[in-house]
């Protein structure tokens, strides 16, 4: 992931700790560590992300102030190189504006892909998330999974603010149909 | 557990020190294993019982709002008190390799029985670098017929991605998707009665029995297609008329075990090809 120069990324959380602590016993950075995501969004990530070469991606959208991602948007106008990918960000500004915002959304994570012998995030995913968390001063986490094509294997990691840490987590998916 | 009836038939001794993994949620396949002495199995899945279950699978009103992996180990533990269910809810595509080989390391038989194509692949990977059984179940479109693959180290060869080739190809299209819908129980438990009789023919090879010999007499044909409808076709092909005959007597609930040769250039299994012996 590159160039994060993204109004679409201030359109995050109001979730404050209070809020994230009452949802399903699933809250970001409880022990163990674990994410809540809608089956709908799971199959969707692999239809999309997962079936296709390395370095595309997508955002992870819930509901404000919920620790769950309930959507899942294919950046599929995205920039993508065989090492890099670079949202399309005028579009997902957009959606954001007109779409995602006034149903009560936010901003919970991108997914993207990479190549079966990069299994972690890299230098620039890190920079990318740096970012995003310098825009949104109320996201205090940022689920950056990554799913490794041809490999069938999906790494969920959640990356803090604090110190940029980066966790491999538990995701946990819930039936949503 | 009573074994008596089948232990002139079933290995007892072989399947009650069995590891059997699950990925998915073929309830009725891991509790008739358990019924042929099976007692140490993990299910992997991270599904609820939902209404809809019921009426195509082997689920109960009691299920609904159960995981399945819980369903799965409450019933093998109603017919057999010595086997025990390890249940995993999880996403078996999230699971790291660490937790894959704890839960997988060592096992006697991994079966990918899910929905999802893509856990099917991984369990795939993975039964390769563990050097360990694998099957993948899988039905046709509303339950026409099901199709059951199996590979096993020193015996068969070719892995799930040479035989499923296109599906891998065409991954994120309409294709690598198969869904239940429209499939009963019938056609369910039609297919899991082959696939459960190949895994007793896996986990007991080499028994003086019938089952301990299938895997011989199969002698490396590793994709048993299963008819259900009349009508299943594959695009135009009728397999089973080419290799049974086309006689109205060879009407339907048949089966043909076909011999798939290892891809030489598979990306996952062309280094593990070279040990063989059918």
């Amino acid at each position: 992931m590159r160039h994060p120069r993204q109004r679409w990324l201030r359109h995050t959380a109001r979730s404050g700790q209070r809020a994230r602590a009452r949802t399903d016993g699933h809250s970001w950075g409880t022990e163990p560590a674990s994410v809540l995501m809608n089956a709908s969004v799971w199959r969707e990530l692999w239809r999309t992300v997962g079936s296709r070469p390395a370095e595309t991606g997508g955002i992870l959208l819930g509901p404000r102030g919920k620790s769950v991602i309930t959507e899942y948007y294919f950046d599929a106008q995205s920039n993508c190189s065989a090492a890099t990918y670079s949202p399309d960000h005028g579009t997902i500004n957009g959606l954001f504006a007109e779409r995602w915002t006034p149903r009560g959304l936010e901003l919970k994570g991108a997914v993207h892909s990479h190549p079966s012998h990069c299994p972690r995030l890299s230098r620039e995913d890190l920079e990318y998330v740096a970012r995003i968390l310098g825009v949104n001063p109320r996201l205090d986490r940022f689920f950056a999974p990554v799913i490794l094509a041809g490999r069938f294997w999906m790494r969920p990691f959640l990356v803090h603010r604090e110190g940029l840490r980066v966790d491999e987590v538990v995701l946990r998916i819930r039936d949503d149909d | 557990m009573n074994l008596d009836r089948i232990a002139t038939t079933v290995a007892t001794d072989r399947t009650g020190n069995a590891r059997v993994v699950l990925l998915g949620s073929a309830k009725r396949l891991l509790v008739n294993l358990a019924r042929c002495g099976v007692r140490h199995m993990t299910a992997i899945d991270f599904g609820i019982t939902k209404a809809p279950n019921i009426a195509r699978q082997d689920a109960s009103a009691r299920d609904i709002g159960t995981p399945k992996v819980l369903a799965i180990a409450r019933d093998v533990a109603e017919v057999n008190a010595e086997a025990r269910v390890r249940a995993v809810l999880r996403d078996f595509c999230s699971l790291r390799p660490g937790e894959i080989r704890k839960i997988c390391g060592g096992a006697d038989l991994l079966i990918a029985a899910a929905d999802s194509f893509q856990a099917t692949a991984r369990a795939n990977q993975v039964a390769l670098e563990l050097a360990i059984p694998f099957m993948a179940i899988g039905m046709y479109p509303e339950g026409r017929g099901g199709e059951v693959f199996y590979r096993v180290p020193g015996v068969t060869s070719a892995c799930h991605h040479d035989v499923a080739r296109s599906r891998y190809e065409v991954l994120g299209g309409p294709e690598s998707e198969v869904s239940s819908q429209g499939g009963t129980i019938f056609d369910l438990d039609f297919v899991d009665a082959v696939a459960g009789q190949v895994a007793l023919g896996i986990i007991t090879r080499g028994a003086d029995n019938r089952f301990g010999r299938l895997l011989d007499q199969l002698a490396g044909r590793n994709l048993l297609l299963i008819r259900t409808d009349p009508g299943l076709r594959f695009g135009d092909r009728d397999f089973f008329a080419e290799r049974l005959g086309s006689d109205p007597a060879n009407f339907s609930f048949s089966t043909v075990a076909l011999r798939c040769p290892a891809d030489p250039a598979c990306p996952y299994c062309s280094d593990k090809q070279g040990d063989t012996t059918a």
